[in-house]
This record gives structure tokens, C-alpha cells and sequence, in this order.
């Protein structure tokens, strides 16, 4: 593989890893902090729907 | 009366532990099923452009996430404006939500956009006009959260946040108008301004796909972050409410005393 091939797959697989990476780590973050929240504040303040 | 108080609460279900629903699941669950077709449709189905080469599947993740950052964008300029007005907490939690979120996207297509230099331009980084007005816009919302996290009344540091929200937003048709208004490296505006109109069959599939799934993702990330929000209010007011019992405790032996 040449060198401008490896760079083209390099950052191909990084954008993707990148996005991917980003948005779950994120996404995740606010999941977990709803949870351990939720701990704190009383069930009748919580409701969605 | 007692009976039907008790049957009422029986009828409630059980309150959720988290910022979950069955809405956010459904929606999640598109999300994951665009997800999938973009993965497989933009890395391996689709073949690579007649003049981008396979450089195209950078794009097929940048397009969707700047989207995606506008949408968030202009979600907190239509709850600053309606903050302004209605000054309720709903259009507050809001705006932020949309501005943390728009600020993860966009950040996320800029580092995308440099990889693509990199291959395409050979550098990762040029000062040209869409690079450098979508470098303000990053650093205008990236201002608006340092605001918010300064300490301060609460309607104080909203209202503050509603001005730049409504300010900010007039940077995004700068940076979209950027490579019309000025000559640069970017290259111009297409379909929707972003998608190629020469595009067609799986190219073009892969391409809706993603976007879908980056606008499906954006929402469901926004109501996550809108409930996470919401309950660190209220769990602030819980413990605003108990130093305020603690400090009315201390204070009534002492009272008790003088009498």
C-alpha cells in the first residue's frame, strides 16, 4: 500500500472513529448522569409523559 | 375519596430511573436501524467517487453531523427568542440543550473536514472562508456554554444565554453562504447546499441514510440532554431547599434560648 493510500484509509476509518467515538462517549455521558440523578431527585418530579 | 386517591396512585407506573422513555426508545431504535444501513452502505456498498475518489465516505459523515449541528443551532435560537418572551424554564433547558449538542456536531464535522484536507488539499487546517467562519461560529456557541457555566442568577445567566443564542445564529447562513461569497478551497454549494446533485443510486442512498441517522441521533440526544437538564434543576432546588431547613434548624435552638 502507498503512502497516500494509507493516509486516504487512515483518515477514513478516523472520521469515522471520530463521529462514532464523539457522539457515543457523549451520548453515554448524558445517559449516565440522568441516571445518578434520577437517584436524587423524587420519583413524582420525574415523570415524562 | 381515600379509595379513590389509593387507586389513582396504583395507577401510575412506576416513575422512570433515568431520562429514558418508550418515545426516546422507538426514536433510538431508528436511529440504530439508519445507523447500521449507513455503516454498511457507506464503507462497503457504495463505490467511490468518479472525482472524490473514496475520500467520499468522509463525507458521508460530515454532511450529516454539520446538519445536524444546525438544526441544533436553530433550535437554540428559536428558544432563546422564546425564552425572551415567555421566560420559562422549559425554552431555557432548551436553548442549552440544543447549544451543547450543536456544539459536539459541529465540532466533531470540523475534525471531519480536516481529515478530508488532509487527503484532498494535503494540509488539515487553511484559513480560507468557510474553515475560518465555521471556526468563529465553533467558537461563538463554545462561548455561549462558558457563559452558562458561570455562576449566577438563574434567570440572570439565562437571559444572558438567550442573547448570544439569537446573536450567534447569524454566523450560520455566513459560514453556508461562505463559499459563494467568497473565492476559497472549499468547494461550493450543491443540492441543499451540501449534497452533490451528479450523486445518484447507492452513493445517493448512503448519503440520505446518514443523514437521517445524524438528524435522528441529534434528536435523541436533545431530549436525553433537555430531561438530564431538567432533573439537575430540580435536584439543585433539593438542595437549596435542605440548606435552607439546615439554616432554620440551627437558627431555632437559639431562638428557643432568648425566650
Amino acid at each position: 500500500m502507498s503512502s497516500s493510500n494509507l493516509t486516504e484509509t487512515l483518515c477514513i476509518v478516523g472520521a469515522w472513529l471520530v463521529t462514532f467515538g464523539a457522539v457515543g462517549a457523549y451520548g453515554a455521558s448524558v445517559i449516565l448522569r440522568g441516571r445518578r440523578l434520577s437517584k436524587i431527585v423524587p420519583p413524582e418530579q420525574r415523570r415524562w409523559m | 375519596m381515600t379509595t379513590t386517591k389509593t387507586q389513582s396512585a396504583s395507577n401510575l407506573s412506576p416513575a422512570p430511573t433515568g431520562t429514558g422513555s418508550r418515545g426516546t426508545r422507538v426514536l433510538g431504535g431508528f436511529a440504530l436501524v439508519f445507523l447500521v444501513i449507513a455503516v454498511a452502505y457507506g464503507l462497503f456498498i457504495s463505490p467511490a467517487d468518479a472525482q472524490l475518489g473514496n475520500t467520499i465516505r468522509i463525507i458521508y459523515m460530515h454532511v450529516p453531523t454539520v446538519m445536524a449541528a444546525y438544526m441544533a443551532f436553530i433550535i437554540t435560537a428559536v428558544s432563546s427568542g422564546m425564552y425572551l418572551w415567555k421566560r420559562t424554564e422549559f425554552w431555557d433547558l432548551l436553548g442549552s440543550s440544543g447549544a451543547e449538542i450543536g456544539v459536539l456536531f459541529f465540532a466533531v464535522t470540523i475534525v471531519d473536514g480536516a481529515l478530508w484536507g488532509k487527503v484532498t488539499w494535503g494540509v488539515f487546517w487553511r484559513w480560507e472562508p468557510r474553515l475560518t467562519t465555521s471556526a468563529v461560529l465553533l467558537i461563538m456557541y463554545i462561548g455561549y456554554l462558558a457563559v452558562r457555566a458561570i455562576p449566577a442568577d438563574p434567570r440572570t445567566r439565562a437571559t444572558r444565554c438567550a442573547i448570544i443564542g439569537i446573536v450567534a445564529i447569524v454566523n450560520v447562513p455566513i459560514v453556508h453562504k461562505a463559499v459563494d461569497w467568497w473565492r476559497g478551497l472549499h468547494q461550493g454549494k450543491t443540492v441543499l447546499g451540501t449534497i452533490d446533485p451528479e450523486m445518484g443510486g447507492t452513493q445517493l442512498f448512503a448519503m440520505y441514510s446518514a443523514l437521517i441517522a445524524g438528524l435522528l441521533v441529534c434528536v435523541w440526544l436533545l431530549i436525553h440532554r433537555f430531561r438530564a437538564g431538567f432533573l439537575a434543576e430540580r435536584a439543585s432546588d433539593l438542595g437549596l431547599d435542605q440548606a435552607l431547613e439546615e439554616r432554620r434548624l440551627e437558627s431555632s435552638p437559639a431562638t428557643g434560648e432568648d425566650a
